[in-house]
């Protein structure tokens, strides 16, 4: 279980998070709704101990963050992973895909070399990659490839929460729906909880379970996805997104009637 | 009647790559032609081909007709004469576009002034009228402001009045909104559509976005490796889709659908108030 308690992080004096505050119970899945500027990927290089708050505190499963030693910060990496949006440094460029998602293997496991070798083709297989993909260096990778490799280097080592950081924004229609249809399944198979951070409210009905929704680094509002739509609840600012993406639904609802009936 | 007309329009790169096969399609006056295509596409080559502003070691065969004038036998002189007089241009990263150095109001008038026999003066005054237009608040600072004091929105809002300023008869929209949040795009895309209906100009719109083009387009050309696949009506394409790449990007689009009564078969249905 992920505990976000009261957690500020200032910069230079200025408040780029203030007092946020959720949990997320094991299985369970968040999405962080926020523009830019709303703070939702600082709160998660809080989370992964990539900057340290200025107050306030992150805990799993009673643990608190790692501030020192390779220990602590080992077997809080063992338990939380991400995914990043900027997907690029993610994979060393110089080594083998085979080499980049053995490393985490080496690092959090004692798997013996051939155990190894099975756990990569699993997981390649589990993000439909290709096995002829694991002698290329990363930069031969596509960017739907490129990220899903990424996911299976940081779902390799079987962590409880996963964090991903807009890790669809820069793939096209297809590889989002294809990437969020993957985590459906990994989620539902793994029990794996979820802390899902977009811009595009429209990736979450179906993959998180509640969403919050951030602005200027401050909670706006945290509740049930299913009720996205009940707008006598919502925050005004909430309805604005909601909105946003909406208003430019109507034209598409009119054209492609025959499309939503024969998916619908 | 067409404004532009694109006949046989291919791109290779110095290495012999073909990178846009052989595209045809026209724009008619007052209408929006939309580029439908993922990254990678070939969607922004063609329009920088359109401009004239291809990199100097890709080669470009086929004719650009613009009111009937092949732009493709220009000089860079005279290409130049047309490119923002005649067609005008909104780019996805307004801050690259614009000045970094030189204040938003001057930038207006060399504009201006470069192809009209106006003053400054004039020149500046007509410019104020426009930001007011793309409904920006305190014209007077914004003319004085550099591009880095404004926001990503109102840089685009800066760079639409900076294309239709001069009244031209074709716009050229790259991917205009993507690098925008969604509530400054929804603004912006409305602002877009209202402007060049009411100014009665053609537009081609260049996106990935499957709801922008049923949004603003009459006509959309969907573009996959650097061909164009199918194109046709707005309706018709999005309507009946008859490529299966065009087919499966209707059906993911559908299924992201986030209004009530989308027919979304991931979304919880339990939307009732």
């Amino acid at each position: 279980m992920l505990q976000v308690q009261r957690l500020c992080k200032e910069i230079n004096g200025r408040p780029i998070l203030s007092d946020i505050n959720f949990v997320i119970e094991d299985g369970g899945s968040l999405a962080i709704v926020g523009e830019s500027g709303s703070g939702k990927s600082t709160l998660a290089q809080l989370i992964m101990a990539l900057k340290q708050p200025t107050s306030g505190q992150v805990l799993f499963n009673e643990r608190s963050l790692p501030r020192k030693g390779i220990k602590s910060y080992k077997e809080w990496y063992s338990d939380i992973q991400i995914v990043f949006q900027n997907t690029a440094s993610t994979l060393n460029p110089a080594m083998s895909l085979y080499r980049c998602l053995e490393e985490p293997l080496i690092n959090f496991t004692n798997l013996k070399r051939r155990e190894r070798r099975d756990k990569i083709l699993e997981y390649l297989n589990k993000v439909g990659l290709h096995r002829d993909l694991l002698k290329h260096r990363p930069g031969k990778l596509s960017g739907g490839q490129y990220q899903r490799a990424c996911l299976a280097k940081a779902l390799i080592i079987s962590p409880k929460l996963l964090i991903c950081d807009e890790i669809v924004a820069s793939l096209d229609i297809v590889l989002q729906q294809q990437m969020i249809e993957l985590l459906m399944s990994i989620q539902k198979e793994r029990g794996l909880s979820l802390l899902f951070i977009t811009h595009d409210l429209s990736l979450v009905p179906g993959l998180c379970a509640d969403i919050l929704v951030m602005k200027d680094g401050k909670k706006v509002e945290q509740f049930n996805t299913s009720a996205l739509h009940n707008e006598e609840e919502r925050d005004i600012y909430t309805i604005t997104l909601l909105k946003s993406t909406e208003s430019l639904e109507t034209t598409w609802k009119q054209y492609a009637t025959h499309d939503n009936k024969s998916t619908g | 009647m067409d404004v532009v007309e694109i006949k046989n329009l291919s791109i290779r790169s110095a290495e012999g790559q073909l990178l846009v096969h052989d595209s045809s399609f026209s724009l008619e006056s007052g209408k929006t032609h939309c580029l439908l295509g993922e990254s990678g596409s070939g969607k922004t080559l063609t329009s920088k081909a359109i401009l004239g502003m291809l990199p100097a070691d890709l080669h470009m065969s086929g004719d650009i007709l613009f009111r009937g004038q092949n732009l493709n036998l220009l000089s860079k002189k005279s290409w130049r004469q047309i490119r923002g007089k005649h067609i005008g241009t909104i780019f996805q990263h307004p801050e690259q576009a614009l000045h970094p150095s030189i204040p938003i109001g001057r930038q207006f008038s060399d504009l201006m002034c470069s192809h009209l026999p106006i003053s400054r003066y004039e020149a500046e005054k007509q410019a104020e009228k426009m930001l007011s237009r793309v409904l920006l608040k305190d014209t007077a600072q914004v003319m004085k402001s550099y591009s880095h004091e404004l926001s990503g929105g109102m840089n685009q809002r800066v760079m639409i009045a900076m294309a239709l300023l001069p009244k031209p008869e074709v716009v050229i929209a790259d991917e205009p909104t993507s690098a925008l949040d969604v509530t400054t795009q929804a603004e912006i895309i409305s602002l877009l559509r209202h402007l060049i209906w009411d100014l009665k100009m053609s537009m081609l719109f260049i996106t990935h976005d499957l709801l922008l083009s049923s949004y603003l387009a009459d006509t959309i050309g969907v573009m996959r490796s650097g061909e164009i696949i199918e194109q046709g009506s707005t309706e018709r394409i999005l309507g009946r889709p008859e490529h299966e790449y065009t087919k499966q990007l209707c059906r993911y689009r559908s299924q992201r659908i986030l209004s009530k009564g989308g027919n979304s078969p991931n979304a919880p249905s339990s939307t009732a108030l």
